[in-house]
């Protein structure tokens, strides 16, 4: 009936399905986030596995670990300079390293990985509230070129652990996610309502007043919302602010 | 019981791990897997005028999504406002409540609508609607189940909203041409922003045709309005 379903011996569904358990028992994020740092290890063969935060202002929070000795620690720990996570988060998109002998992009992390005998390291986002605000980690202890199947899974993974956090019991968290979500809906009808006005106001074409208002925006370092705003309540107008000339 | 419905459900999700569409559209799929009905869709709300359809899983749920925008009223709407599930097993029977919607709900192949509403802590954030193509209730069991997986699409729609780097204001929505449409019509009529939509809603209303195809059609500038009387 249902095509989805794999078959139970397959790791990858196992995991997903202990997983889910926690999610359905409504465990706390923590507790999914370290399912998934296990079933990383079981499924993807990871050495080592951490799942982090990192604060744009320079903290590191290691939310779940593999292996709790300092030495691992600490190179979680390091990630808040540049690496790996920092670079994924940036992008949001999984960033790797297939052979660290190799790597040129971050000399401080890869010496401190080698040193601490790994090879391969990859790193795939976690995203909070609009944003990636961490990675999911994996190191290997040998050379290792992930497949876009495992790559997919690992994304997967990492997108359960998002799902974890999401319902966490912290109700505050949910409240401000909700938040976020409609502001984010009443952003869109706003920015779109705004685009139809300079549009109508200057005849010009609806993408091409989305351009002007994008450009406004990074002209005049107000957020595009508050652009959106100014136009719909009109205190900006069009002509002056977005007319040729 | 609840908890190993819940579980079992939440496999279901979970096993269909969104390939990039998103667990909104995935909790409608599984909807319509288990809780016995053809269609379902998730619309993210505020108020009447200010929404936008984050899953469907076909044409025909979306234009029954868009018919109860246009109208401004529905099981949906109706959900949504009171907080409470209204549950419509013969939407031919009962559907009067709703007279701008009954017959072209009817015509777009709805008879009957469940909807629920999404709740996130004290916040409200949409409403999960279910679709039949034919008349009956909900069973209890799959009325146990559309229940939990209104609860599952409210963190579906969090989680999707928090994993979306390109989901601000920037990213396109299913209604953006009827925002648009809104503001272009406001600016050259010289009226409201709302009065702007509701003579959109109305134009759609009166030709029997889907908003979105009538803000595109002022976005492209074919279709043009009167100004109103003085």
């Amino acid at each position: 009936m249902l095509s989805g379903v794999s078959t139970p011996t397959d790791p990858f569904s196992d995991a997903v399905a202990g997983i889910t358990a926690l999610l359905a028992a409504r465990h706390d994020g923590l507790t999914v986030l370290a399912a998934v740092t296990r079933a990383c290890g079981a499924v993807l063969d990871s050495a080592a596995t951490g799942v982090l935060t990192v604060d744009p202002r320079g903290g590191v929070s290691v939310l779940s670990a593999s292996d709790e000795r300092a030495r691992f620690l600490e190179l979680l720990q390091a990630q808040g300079g540049p690496g790996p996570c920092l670079d994924c988060i940036d992008g949001n998109s999984v960033v790797g390293s297939a052979d660290l002998a190799a790597e040129q992009r971050w000399p401080e992390f890869t010496g401190r990985a080698r040193a601490a005998g790994y090879q391969a390291v990859y790193a795939f986002p976690l995203t909070l509230i609009d944003r990636a605000v961490g990675g999911v980690n994996l190191f290997y202890d040998h050379p290792v070129e992930l497949s876009t199947r495992q790559a997919r899974q690992a994304q997967a993974l990492a997108d359960l652990a998002t799902l974890g956090l999401t319902q966490e019991r912290d109700q505050r968290r949910v409240v401000r996610l909700a938040e976020s979500t409609l502001a984010t809906l009443n952003d869109r009808v706003h920015v779109g309502q705004a685009v139809g006005v300079v549009a109508a106001t200057l005849g010009i074409e609806p993408d091409a007043a989305r351009e002007r208002l994008a450009a406004y925006s990074s002209r005049s370092g107000l957020s595009l919302r508050e652009v959106a705003q100014a136009v719909t309540d009109r205190t900006l107008d069009p002509h002056t602010t977005f007319g040729d000339a | 019981m609840d908890d190993r419905r819940r579980e079992r459900l939440w496999r279901l999700v979970s096993e269909r791990a969104p390939a990039g569409s998103g667990w909104a559209g995935v909790v409608c799929a599984v909807a319509v897997a288990e809780a016995g009905v053809d269609g379902a869709a998730i619309t993210v709300r505020t108020d009447s005028r200010v929404q936008d359809l984050a899953a469907a899983t076909g044409g025909w749920v979306a234009v029954l999504e868009e018919l109860q925008y246009t109208v401004g009223e529905g099981p949906g709407v109706e959900a949504f406002t009171n907080g409470t599930p209204v549950l419509v097993g013969d939407l031919d029977a009962d559907g009067d409540r709703w007279p701008g919607l009954l017959d072209s709900a009817l015509a777009a192949g709805a008879a009957a609508i469940f909807a629920f509403p999404l709740q996130a802590g004290a916040i409200r954030i949409g409403t999960l609607d279910l679709y039949r193509r034919r008349p009956g209730d909900l069973a209890a069991d799959e009325l146990a189940d559309a229940a939990l997986l209104a609860e599952m699409a409210t963190t579906a729609l969090l989680a999707d909203s928090a994993g979306a780097p390109a989901g601000g204001p920037e990213a396109a929505g299913f209604y953006d041409d009827v925002n648009i449409a809104t503001g272009m019509l406001a600016t050259e009529l010289q009226v409201s922003l709302e009065d702007a939509l509701l003579r959109l809603r109305a134009h759609a209303f009166s030709h029997q045709l889907p908003l979105t195809e009538v803000a595109r059609a002022v976005v492209l500038r074919q279709l043009r309005f009167d100004a109103p009387p003085e």
